[in-house]
């Protein structure tokens, strides 16, 4: 599925004194089975923007295109949009309602009106999808579990609607690095296997650099930056104005490069970094 | 004045629920916060992180052993608020911390509670906002504030107080970039000079290196301690504790183990790039 926004502008109360601005003239392109991450600062209008993807909200001026045509805003069509756009909100565990693990991930096949034994079907992959063990979750309430489990059984929900569109807000926010870990290693998998198209939002760099082919860097409602990780962390001081840190890797590169090392700077993963450091390394002692 | 400030003796806490076994958060844990320090609590979830800083204002009570507060036992019900008002405490959400419709009555809110007259309120709220570089936002509304301001002002809301502690958990867990780095630069300058003791829970290991020592929890029980270069120069005990060092740190950990001769206390790009660069 291809989503493409034109020209799209959002103003919140419009007309009131309270009128904010918070998407102007956004153009965005997801390719079918596309990784993008979108990053951006706190009020910079990311979760507007992609509630906008799955019809939640509705553009002041300018048009969001399904597959190359523009979305009419029926009921029926939106209700087919949101099947087909999955969004996982920020601190998805707090939408976690239903008694057992089974009913709360079959929450959206019911209501896509699935036959008993689909949804049935249809929970057991999304769980095992997420790493959990269907007969030992599936009667226990979501309450109990851990906060990382909690997680995975929100993004099982969605999973189960079988969308062809992933969209992520901040999905490790107040995890511990374990936790994180887990979590963008099962989207990453989720993306391999279901061939889906993942829009993950977020401020860290660090996570988005790992898993996004292209990044949309949005800063006060508009995309000032679309390109990839490297191509993006080598803008340093326009992303410091942006009010977005560097992960501490691409930071380090960028600096020995300022202070004269020739060193590759599209680097933001330890192990490259180890790589290119030793044969730096190696290089000085070949010189010497 | 004893330069300990608390004091933890065979501390166990065990949360009982209605119709299930107790669960024990903590057990085994003896330690001691001196005035002045600023101390980071990490570990993986679960790992009684937050059951145990709830411990040093007397939000929960210890089952077995006991948690001394400036020479008062938390364990005695009247000691409460003289424990409250040395060790004050701002939680992760500021959101859920919020309590006025502008910030000067939300950074008046205790005072007023402390029944402070309010000419003495006035001054405090402005030098509590000073601190936490608010000056001049009393009016403002604070829900209309970043999420970094809001903590500041959570924060001011504690410093208006004047306690001698500081307990922060998770402080900038919903925090931006942007956000942290106010909040961090906040707390480093509020114990370096306000002196002012700290003690942060975090899930950040950037964070927990700004700290002079770092106490690893796991599974309700101390694992390790020390200073942070100390904890962070092995990576596969943390590894094993579901923890990470921070990314430079862990660079430098690896550039060690493939025969660099990098030393064991670096922690920062900064440190790194010179010593790479010397």
């Amino acid at each position: 599925m291809l989503i493409e926004t034109k020209n799209l502008t959002h103003i919140y109360m419009p007309g009131t004194q309270f009128q904010v601005e918070a998407l102007k003239n956004v153009n965005i392109r997801i390719e079918p089975g596309e990784f993008v991450g979108i990053i951006g600062e706190t009020g910079s209008g990311k979760s507007t923007l992609i509630q906008h993807l799955n019809g939640l909200l509705t553009p002041t001026n300018g048009s969001i295109l399904i597959d190359g045509k523009e979305l009419e805003r029926s009921s029926a069509n939106l209700r087919r949009l949101r099947q087909r756009v999955g969004l996982l909100f920020q601190f998805p565990e707090h939408q976690l309602f239903e008694e057992t693990v089974y009913n709360d991930v079959a929450f959206g096949p019911k209501n896509m009106g699935l036959s008993e034994e689909e949804i049935a079907i249809r929970v057991r992959e999304a769980l095992s999808l997420v790493d959990m063990d269907f007969e030992q979750f599936k009667d226990r309430s979501p309450f109990e579990l851990s906060g990382g489990q909690m997680r995975r059984v929100a993004i099982a929900g969605v999973m189960a609607m079988e969308p062809e569109v992933l969209i992520l807000d901040e999905p490790t926010a107040g995890l511990d690095p374990e936790g994180r870990r887990v979590i963008l290693e099962q989207i990453k998998k989720i993306h391999h296997q279901k061939k889906l198209s993942v829009i993950l939002v977020s401020h860290s760099m660090e996570d988005v650099s790992r898993l996004a082919d292209r990044l949309y860097v949005i800063h006060q409602g508009r995309i000032v930056l679309s390109r990839t990780p490297a191509e993006v962390f080598s803008e340093r001081s326009r992303l410091e104005g942006y009010g977005l840190a560097l992960p501490p890797i691409a930071e380090l590169m960028q600096k020995l490069k300022e202070k004269g090392k020739a060193v590759r700077t599209n680097i933001f993963t330890i192990t490259e970094a180890r790589r290119e450091l030793l044969s730096l390394q190696e290089r000085r002692k070949g010189d010497v | 004045m004893s330069s300990q400030l608390i004091t933890v003796k065979g501390l166990k806490f065990v949360y009982e629920q209605d119709d299930r076994e107790p669960v024990t958060a903590l057990q085994n844990i003896n330690m001691e916060i001196n005035s002045g320090e600023h101390v980071a609590i990490i570990g993986p979830n679960g790992s009684g992180k937050s059951t145990l800083i709830k411990h040093f204002n007397g939000l929960l009570v210890p089952t077995a052993g006991e948690v001394i507060v400036d020479g008062l036992s938390t364990k005695v019900g009247e000691n409460c608020w003289h424990i409250r008002q040395i060790c004050g405490m701002v939680f992760q959400n500021p959101d859920n911390q919020i309590v006025a419709t502008t910030v000067e009555e939300d950074v008046a809110f205790g005072l007023e509670n402390l029944a402070v007259p309010s000419s003495e309120i006035r001054n405090r709220v402005q030098e509590a906002l000073a601190m936490v570089g608010m000056k001049g936002y009393q009016r403002h509304a604070p829900h209309l504030l970043s999420g970094g301001q809001k903590q500041r002002v959570a924060i001011a809301g504690i410093l208006a107080m004047r306690p001698r502690c500081l307990l922060l958990d998770e402080p900038t867990a919903m925090l931006d970039p942007r956000g942290k780095q106010e909040v961090n630069q906040i707390i480093k300058r509020l114990n370096q000079e306000e002196k002012i003791t700290v003690v942060r829970v975090t899930h950040f290991m950037e964070e927990a290196a700004m700290a002079d020592r770092i106490i690893v929890l796991n599974q309700g029980e101390v694992a390790l301690q020390g200073p942070p270069q100390q904890v962070f120069s092995d990576s596969r005990r943390l590894r094993e504790l579901g923890l990470e060092n921070p990314p430079i740190a862990e660079l430098a950990c690896q550039l060690r183990e493939a025969g660099l001769n990098v030393p064991t206390d670096i922690l920062t790009v900064d440190e790194l790039v010179n010593y790479l660069c010397s």
